[in-house]
């Protein structure tokens, strides 16, 4: 999973090369791959995630100013959106027939598949972030990390869907022409944010709009790898090759396991270019992964009752099944018509109904498992299950520091955008 | 709690210098190109984006290095 996310990084920084620089692309995909070898092997967990703050700062700095340009020339937000086709203009006003939206997906969809399944299947399954809570200082930290992260989650779209939007009304008024995918000759929307930076950012704008692109990608492959070589080294290697192994002997693993974990990134950054938009390769890689690990998740923390059988054979079956969803539509052999209710099925309906059914297949499938199998006694699960764990998180803070209060603000923040855009 | 007073310097202190650093060279080039003419170049150059940006960047890294200096982490 952490290996084809990382692909994904590497493919989008070679892209830039590709696009700003005029590089050839796959020399691209392994020079930025050798330069993140380096730096991970020898500096490690510490100096992914010390960059990774530096580039939060550039990403942040550096492209916000995109779509801040781009609304200037069109005019304003108002003048982008109430131009916009019917079936582009709301979020929820347009997901009542799957037909009315781009996605052709409806609102039951959404919630169940993308607000539910793949949402919260990426808060809390995606071991690069997961991995950021385990490297808190303390359990306060690791508890507000997320809620603080989310209130940057929710600007995000003002980069990736504004920006979008500009080079999509650009490009329909004739003024922005976007480069043709090279496998399969459409257009390749990955570009527009490229193409944009070279549109607006004068000489030492587009130095640094270049550096923030690459500082996204680079901290995405990075933090992915090191969450590769984290979990190989500790929970596979370590638990199951060498129980016994030193610290320097784990170091060195760790440091191979780099090395392999990026020759890995490079096989799927070519399996990345092969989809004409990277967004449509993440959510299908979810679907396969993070949506029935999500099911495993749930039932493993909050029911006692989940056995070790249960859980890993459960997981089998929600993952093959998903991954037996995606070649069966892509080869014509299931209609997507059935699994997604729409009689106009996109990519993206496929993908948001397949992790829900995947989740679904994993949750019920564990249940039944767990339920034909020997539990484990309740005493081995003190400290893993709640309601069998003693919280000890009782720190006095003042009121506006609390997580749940935090919390609440970014829930209304949520709200509020959703109403905004319905 | 008691505040570290020595070690490794804190990393948003780290972030005021690269902000500082950066937004003085955008600003830089951004007041060059006023005279070189090259800013009229892209689109909305006349808006002189360089200029601007980079002071919210030497502003922004100033705070940050003014709040944290003498923290350690």
């Amino acid at each position: 999973m952490t290996v084809l996310m990382s692909g994904i990084n590497l493919y989008l920084m070679a892209l830039v090369f590709y696009v700003v620089l005029g590089w050839d692309l796959n020399m691209s995909i392994w020079i930025s791959a050798a330069v993140i070898g380096v730096y991970i092997t020898f500096g490690g967990l510490l100096s992914a995630i010390f960059t990774e703050i530096l580039q939060f700062f550039l990403i942040w700095f550096g492209l916000f100013l995109v779509s801040v340009l781009g609304i200037i020339e069109l005019g304003g937000l108002d003048n982008i959106l109430s131009t916009l086709p019917e079936r582009m203009s709301g979020l929820w006003s347009t997901a009542i027939n799957a037909s009315d939206n781009e996605m052709g997906v409806t609102w039951v969809g959404l919630v169940l598949g993308l607000g539910f399944v793949l949402s919260f299947g990426y808060w809390t399954t995606d071991f690069l972030l997961i991995q950021r809570a385990f490297s808190a200082k303390d359990l306060d930290s690791a508890r507000k990390t997320p809620i603080y992260a989310s209130f940057f989650k929710m600007a995000l779209p003002f980069i990736v869907v504004i920006g979008g939007l500009v080079a999509w009304k650009l490009q329909d008024l004739g003024q922005l022409q976007l480069l043709t995918h090279p496998v399969s000759g459409e257009v390749w929307n990955d570009t527009a944010l490229p193409v944009l930076i070279a549109r607006y950012f004068p000489a030492g704008l587009v130095g640094l709009g270049i550096t923030a692109l690459l500082a996204g990608f680079m901290a995405g492959q990075a933090g992915n790898v090191s969450a590769f070589n984290t979990v190989f080294t500790y929970d596979i290697y370590r638990a199951l090759f060498k129980k016994d192994a030193t610290d320097k002997h784990l170091i060195f693993v760790g440091r191979v396991t780099t090395v392999a974990g990026v020759f890995l990134s490079i096989l799927t950054a070519y399996a990345a270019m092969r989809f004409n938009t990277i967004m449509d390769y993440i959510q299908a890689i979810f679907s396969w992964v993070n949506a029935p690990l999500f099911a495993t998740m749930l039932l493993g923390m909050f029911w006692a009752r989940c056995t070790s059988a249960g859980a890993f054979w459960g997981l089998i079956l929600g993952m093959v099944s998903s991954f037996t969803m995606f070649i069966g539509i892509n080869f014509g052999w299931i209609n997507s018509a059935i699994l997604t209710f729409s009689k106009h099925p996109s990519d993206m309906s496929n993908t948001v109904w397949r992790a829900w059914w995947a989740w679904l297949i994993c949750f019920v499938a564990t249940i039944i498992i767990s339920l034909f199998t020997k539990p484990k006694p309740r005493e081995d699960l003190f400290g893993l299950v709640k309601g069998l764990t003693e919280e000890t998180f009782h720190i006095r803070q003042p009121f506006l520091k609390r997580p749940w209060v935090i919390a609440m603000a970014a829930l209304a923040v949520a709200v509020a955008l959703n109403i905004y855009f319905w | 709690m008691t505040e570290k007073t020595e070690g490794l310097k804190t990393i948003w202190y780290f972030v005021g210098i690269m902000l500082t650093l950066m937004g003085v060279l955008v600003c830089l080039a951004g007041i060059i190109d006023v005279f070189m003419s090259v800013a009229q170049k892209t689109v909305l150059g006349n808006l002189h984006p360089s200029i601007w940006w980079g002071a919210v960047m030497v502003v922004t890294g100033l705070i940050f290095l003014i709040k944290n200096r003498g923290k350690y982490s």
